[in-house]
């Protein structure tokens, strides 16, 4: 009997009993289905990719295991993977291969990068922010790399804090209170207030392939995409309106100027219950804050700044 | 009142006694053999390939479950002469 006849024979043999015949369709359709827990990602990152898509791409791998036992060329089920890969996922990196699949689902840190971790001076980093960051008092050493950003922070958030509590989504000021916030990694969002570098560099976010942690990581990215779509929206108007312009600077330097006399809680607090563009005084602080009209957006000459 | 018992031998026996799944895979490597030197068929359209990967990751998904639900049973001494009353 020849090799190929006993081949067969023992593929008939293992037809005509139920445990083997299960054994084989599961090597033949499914063989993740033993090797997943097993796949060494590092060893073996073709298997590892393959236990990816048997996990949290039900629609692909049927035609990425058929591909592999058939002997396709590695090339051609990568692409297959990395293509599944691609449409499930908010953010995917398109230098990404099937060797990087180990470091997790990948994501797109978009956060400020305050302390210089990638090796450049703010001003070249985030040189859109720079303006703002001066707006709010922000000042700069001999080397572009801020000074008093911890002040600046502080004069932010309890701008933001006020634009919160007065405005609702949709509307620019909720945008210049999301710049504010996403300017000092302060939006709750990890991927929105993280720097890449620091993520990247401190292994801060490993997300693993299942189902359930795509999903989460997905919510999260777009999350993180619109609270920077916001924040443009707000570099632009505050670079467009004068009327927005004029009142982060009348703003800014007010509560500057009261931070010198009072606490930022103290501060944080009375903003939560002072209505824009009226003047409200308690614990012998006094403050007025005005921003521009919700019709003001980009629309420079309708302020209603005080003087 | 009659005592029933039922030990792990009997539950593996009555596991055993369970029909084998109807699956594609199984039926599609019965009617489609493999070519002299292979393993698998190659000749099986490919939405029935599809299919019968989907149907047995299901299964497997339904079989580890239930391996795991298994494992975690705890004994229940019960007093009824019912047997399936255990299950």
């Amino acid at each position: 009997m020849s090799i190929p006849e006993v081949k067969a024979f023992l593929g008939h043999l293992m037809t005509n009993n139920a445990t083997t015949a299960l054994a084989a369709a599961v090597a033949w359709l499914d063989p993740l289905n033993i090797h997943g827990a097993l796949v060494d990602m590092h060893m073996n990152p073709m298997l590892y990719a393959l236990s990816i898509c048997h996990d949290c791409f039900e629609d692909t791998y049927p035609k990425a295991v058929k591909a592999f036992v058939t002997g396709r060329p590695e090339s051609e089920i990568e692409a297959l993977i990395m293509a599944a890969i691609e449409k499930h996922l908010v953010y995917f990196d398109d230098g990404m291969t099937i060797e990087d699949l180990h470091i997790g689902i990948p994501t797109r840190p978009i956060g400020v990068d305050w302390y210089g971790e990638s090796g450049e001076t703010f001003e070249d980093e985030h040189e859109a922010l720079v303006p703002v960051f001066t707006l709010l008092g922000g000042k700069f050493d001999e080397h572009g790399n801020p000074v008093n950003d911890d002040h600046v922070c502080k004069v932010a958030l309890i701008l933001s804090n006020h634009l919160l509590a007065n405005y609702s989504d949709e509307t620019p000021h909720h945008d210049v209170a999301t710049l504010l916030r996403w300017m000092f990694n302060d939006t709750g969002n990890g991927l929105a207030d993280c720097s890449y570098v620091y993520i990247y560099e401190n292994g801060v976010a490993y997300f693993p392939w299942t189902p359930d942690q795509i999903e989460y990581v997905n919510e999260m990215q777009r999350e993180a995409f619109d609270i920077h779509n916001a924040a443009l929206r707000a570099l632009w108007l505050l670079e467009e309106s004068s009327a927005w312009y004029a009142a982060m600077h009348y703003n800014a330097e007010m509560i500057g100027e009261c931070l010198t006399h009072h606490t930022f809680e103290d501060l944080l607090k009375l903003t939560k219950g002072t209505k824009p563009n009226a003047k409200k005084k308690a614990n012998g602080i006094r403050l007025s804050i005005y921003w521009p009209g919700r019709s003001d957006g980009g629309n420079p000459g309708t302020t209603q700044v005080a003087a | 009142m009659a005592t029933v018992k039922l030990a792990l031998n009997d539950l593996i026996a009555n596991l055993q006694q369970v029909p084998p799944a109807d699956l594609l895979g199984v039926t599609l490597l019965e009617q489609y053999e493999a070519a002299p030197g292979e393993w698998v068929p190659r000749s099986v359209p490919r939405d029935q390939v599809v299919k019968a990967t989907l149907q047995l990751v299901e299964y497997g998904s339904k079989c580890r479950q239930l391996a795991n639900n298994i494992a975690k049973l705890q004994a229940t001494p019960i007093e009824k002469s019912v047997a399936e009353y255990g299950l």
